[in-house]
């Protein structure tokens, strides 16, 4: 046996490297976050749209370095998430860097199946310890295994780990520092699926383990939970309650977080003397990044919930519902979350996608759920219905301006699924249709730990790589819109009153870089009816969709920038062939709602699909197809409204 | 055709490998000198050293300098293929059915069961191994419980009894200078 | 103590030979809730890597399948295999040949 025990290979940092391997819910990512606590980054695996975690575990002075895998049935891949496993515990794959060791997590409730995974670990050759998980569920459901029957069986070191215990976590962090004397099974598990049965049938008589029963207590709640008519009533309360939670409850605190640096902006302005360094600190940078933070409460709520479900098997059940709702976007259950989170905004609902098993799937929803319409665009819809619709007119029994507004709703979910549609079957191109299957776990308690880690873990993900895309393009269009300066001379040459401030900065953004842009990109928007003005608030809307709004405002010097329907209305075109005619005419006003429907006017959601699938491909992909998408639904729009007018 | 379930169990000697199997796999206990088709073939070449049949195990030892890295997937493949044909596994000496139930308790008192109760200071130690009537002598402190001792002589009786279904009884003794009597509860049972 | 399980368990396991099936063509979409099947194979028109992953989930030819409950909408469906459940697609669930059990 010693034969094949040689050195331990270490890694070019001279630290032990070791990967964690697992089925879903086979309470590998608890383990993970008790081992290395909050010492964690995410990355993404080189070319494919899988999140990498890595984190460090401290045993007695040393560091081991642990990357959870993402969680698979086999190592025979059948998706991108388990060709990453397939390739990191490969030898011979030097696009990944082989572990020293692994550990493999396996849920004591499930073990007859979990040990057909562990031979295949175990035929790696690499030093492995089993970590045994939810054996207080074995005993609650009246099974039995003998631990130490199953360790001589199998020729690895198991260890049980019952969590929360930090005895057991302490017996399992001791063998960390020293891989070589992790015993090594004398004779690998055989591959012949029929002796690999043999092996297995042989291994839990050995460790007298006991079938566990039918786990009353589940059947019992699904009984409920899946029942036709229950079940679908509970599921709608549950996912109301969820979109009311990211929709409401989030929005006092989001609004409390922008008040804040609104003041604190002001504070600055007022207190710095030059008003190029007093505009760029107080609006571009304390904005900017306020402008980050307001997303946070978004984000903590909705991990906060996603992990409550998950943590709890809510989530396989929802999906279970609404699978065959979602099968016809080629999307699964699963991505249902996603696509709900996205009506409050892109951001969560995108950081939502990584719930789903299947890279596939991820890279599906994410391309549809920006398409999903977003509370930002809910303030450039109320202000652009308003302009559109009188609040009279009304269709049927129903006003008009509600009808437009859930009509946008609509097309816009339409529109995320039948792109999510395409996306699938792009993606899919050559490989088979992955088959569908979801584990429906035991009823579990959600450990506050595992929700506390998955909170934070989101925030400080979404604060590290996309508060900076936020933080800079908020800088960017700031010095775009003000600059350059113009001294009070130039003001009052202008015919400008330099006191008047609604002036000021009326004048400044007309005669800015941004406005150069604005007239520049004319051409391109001109067949959807769009002046330079509203180009220039198309461009501010980048930073996030309801800047348009009060960027108009400003253009239309208007008294109040939030409030500019009532300046908008008397707009008219400043040049051109439609000079000193109605800037905002129907077709006008609703090619630019499809437009603001279908485009990726948001840098965050540009940022977070960045972060997501770790590489800039995908949200140019998504810019570029979106726009095109906008432009000519846009134009299609304003064709049909300006013939029907 | 089904696989008989087997895995391999390291031991002290690097060379030798318990395969354990269910009990009442093979009809036989001890060294075998012939074994049917490839195990047969590799007994008798340079590969395996010994071949013996435990109750619930195949005992396998490799010529030095063969390892079981090496060599270990064709012995399982080899022994799995043999024990699809339990009659022609033969012992290197005749085995007798006493020989079987002796084996077959011998087995039980080194497993789990005796290791509990060398544990708890007892020592149990076999008196007699006899068409298919079974004897052990228990000694030590738990033998003074009762109900100590109806547990362990019902577990014993069973462990037995699965490894050696023809079983008709196992007796208990205490230990010699009492008064030796029958445990008070030995179920007599008649195996169908 | 084990063995004696063991053994029941190899007793219970039906000995009846395939080609003695009542119903040779069963599938496993082909079953009502409550009702339970013995895999026999995965169908040849399964692509080879989705016959694996069924393999890996349980689905594995000897294996006992129960069906739990289906979707309200029809599809997907709940199964308890191996000691656990898994929901599978009816289009999965069809290639996979059943022998009904009682």
């Amino acid at each position: 046996m010693s034969a094949h025990c040689g050195q331990v290979a270490r890694t070019v940092t001279g630290k032990t490297r070791l990967a964690l391997v697992g089925s879903p819910n086979s309470g590998k990512s608890t383990l993970f976050n008790a081992l290395t606590g909050l010492r964690t980054k995410t990355g993404n695996y080189p070319g494919v749209t899988v999140a990498r975690y890595e984190g460090t575990a401290r045993v007695g002075g040393h560091e081991v370095v642990v990357e959870d895998l993402p969680g698979t049935y086999s190592l025979d891949p059948i998706s991108p998430d388990e060709q990453v496993v397939a390739d990191a515990l490969d030898p011979d794959n030097p696009d990944i860097g082989t572990p020293d060791g692994i550990l493999v997590t396996i849920d004591a409730t499930t073990l007859r199946r979990s040990l057909g995974l562990l031979a295949q670990v175990m035929r790696t050759g690499l030093p492995i310890c089993v970590v045994l998980t939810f054996r207080d569920e074995l005993t609650r459901r009246g099974g039995t295994l003998d631990v130490s029957a199953l360790r001589r069986a199998l020729g690895v070191p198991v260890v049980g780990v019952t969590s929360g215990s930090r005895n057991d976590l302490a017996q399992l962090q001791s063998m960390l520092l020293d891989l070589a004397a992790w015993e090594r099974p004398v004779v690998p598990p055989p591959t012949d699926p029929s002796q690999r049965r043999a092996w297995v049938e042989s291994l839990l008589q050995s460790a007298g383990y006991e079938v566990p029963e039918v786990d009353r207590r589940t059947r019992r709640i699904d009984a409920v939970l899946l029942h036709p008519l229950w079940g679908t009533l509970i599921f709608f309360a549950t996912m109301f309650a969820f979109f009311q939670i990211i929709f409401t409850v989030a929005a006092p605190l989001q609004d409390a977080v922008q008040s804040l640096f609104d003041s604190l902006g002001t504070l600055v302005t007022e207190h710095v003397p030059n008003p190029l360094l007093s505009g760029f600190l107080g609006s571009a940078l304390i904005g900017g990044v306020g402008g980050v933070l307001v997303f946070l409460p978004q984000i903590a709520l909705l991990f906060l919930m996603i992990s409550l479900l998950e943590g709890s098997g809510y989530l396989s059940r929802a999906a279970f519902l609404m699978d065959r709702i979602m099968a016809r976007a080629g999307l699964e259950g699963r991505a249902f979350v996603a696509l709900l989170s996205s009506l409050a905004c892109a951001i969560p609902g995108i950081m939502a996608t990584r719930s789903l098993p299947s890279a596939k799937d991820r890279f599906a929803t994410m391309m549809g759920a920006p398409l999903m319409t977003c509370s930002a665009r809910l303030t450039v819809y109320v202000l652009l219905t308003g302009l559109l619709v009188s609040p009279d007119t009304r269709v049927g029994p129903f006003g008009a301006q509600g009808v437009v507004m859930f009509a946008l709703y609509l097309v816009g979910a339409l529109s995320a699924m039948a792109t999510a549609w395409v996306f699938k079957r792009f993606s899919s191109r050559g490989g088979p249709v992955l088959p569908f299957y979801m584990e429906m776990p035991s009823y579990r308690l959600p450990r506050p730990r595992s929700v506390a880690d998955a909170i934070w873990s989101a925030c400080k993900g979404f604060l590290h790589k996309v508060g900076r895309i936020i933080l800079l393009v908020t800088v960017v269009l700031w010095l775009l819109l003000s600059l350059p300066m113009h001294s009070d001379a130039q003001l009052r040459s202008a015919g400008v009153d330099p006191v008047d401030r609604t002036a000021v900065s009326a004048y400044a953004v007309d005669h800015s870089y941004a406005a150069d842009i604005g007239h520049a990109i004319e051409p391109v928007f001109a067949p959807l009816g769009f002046d330079w003005r509203i180009n220039i608030g198309v461009l501010g809307s980048l930073s996030a969709r309801e800047v348009f709004v009060a960027t108009l405002g400003q253009v239309a010097a208007a008294q109040n920038p939030e409030q500019p329907a009532e300046a908008l209305t008397h707009m008219t075109y400043t040049d051109g062939p439609h000079q000193g005619e109605k800037l905002f005419t129907p077709a006008t006003t609703a090619a630019l709602l499809v437009f603001f429907l279908y485009a990726l006017q948001c840098m965050s959601t540009i940022g977070v699909m960045r972060r997501e699938t770790g590489s800039w491909r995908w949200p140019a992909v998504a810019f570029g197809y979106m726009f095109v998408l906008a432009w000519t639904m846009a134009f299609l729009t304003h064709t049909l409204v300006g013939l029907s007018a | 055709m089904s696989v008989v379930p087997m895995h391999p169990e390291a031991t002290a000697d690097p060379q030798t490998v318990r395969w354990v199997i269910p009990a009442g796999t093979l009809p036989v206990v001890g060294e075998i000198a012939e074994a049917p088709d490839e195990l047969g073939k590799m007994l008798h070449s340079e590969d395996v050293v010994s071949l013996a049949v435990e109750t619930q195990a195949v005992v396998i030892r490799l010529a030095d300098g063969r390892s079981w890295s090496g060599t270990g997937a064709r012995v399982r493949d080899a022994l799995s293929a043999a024990l699809r044909h339990p009659r022609q596994w033969r012992p290197a000496e005749t085995v007798t059915e006493d020989d079987m139930l002796r084996a077959a308790l011998q087995d039980v008192l080194d497993g789990s069961a005796g290791d509990y109760i060398r544990s708890h200071g007892g020592e149990v130690t076999i008196v007699s191994a006899h068409d298919r009537h079974a004897e052990v002598r228990m000694a030590g402190t738990c033998t003074h419980c009762p109900a100590a001792g109806f547990t362990l002589h019902s577990r014993l009786e069973s462990e037995l009894r699965a490894r050696f279904p023809a079983l008709v009884e196992l007796r208990a003794t205490e230990e010699p200078g009492k008064a030796s009597r029958r445990s008070w509860l030995t179920l007599r049972r008649r195996s169908a | 103590m084990g063995s004696v399980q063991w053994d029941e368990r190899r007793k219970s396991r039906p000995s009846v030979p395939v080609d003695s099936a009542p119903d040779p063509d069963a599938r496993l979409a082909d079953l009502r809730p409550g009702m339970s099947g013995q895999v026999i194979d995965i169908d040849e028109s399964v692509e080879p890597s989705t016959a694996r992953r069924l393999f890996d989930l349980g689905f594995a030819p000897g294996a006992e399948v129960t069906v739990l409950r289906k979707s309200p909408l029809g599809d997907p469906v709940v199964f308890q295999v191996v000691e656990y459940e898994v929901a599978l697609r009816k289009a999965q669930a069809a290639g996979i040949h059943v022998r009904r059990i009682a």
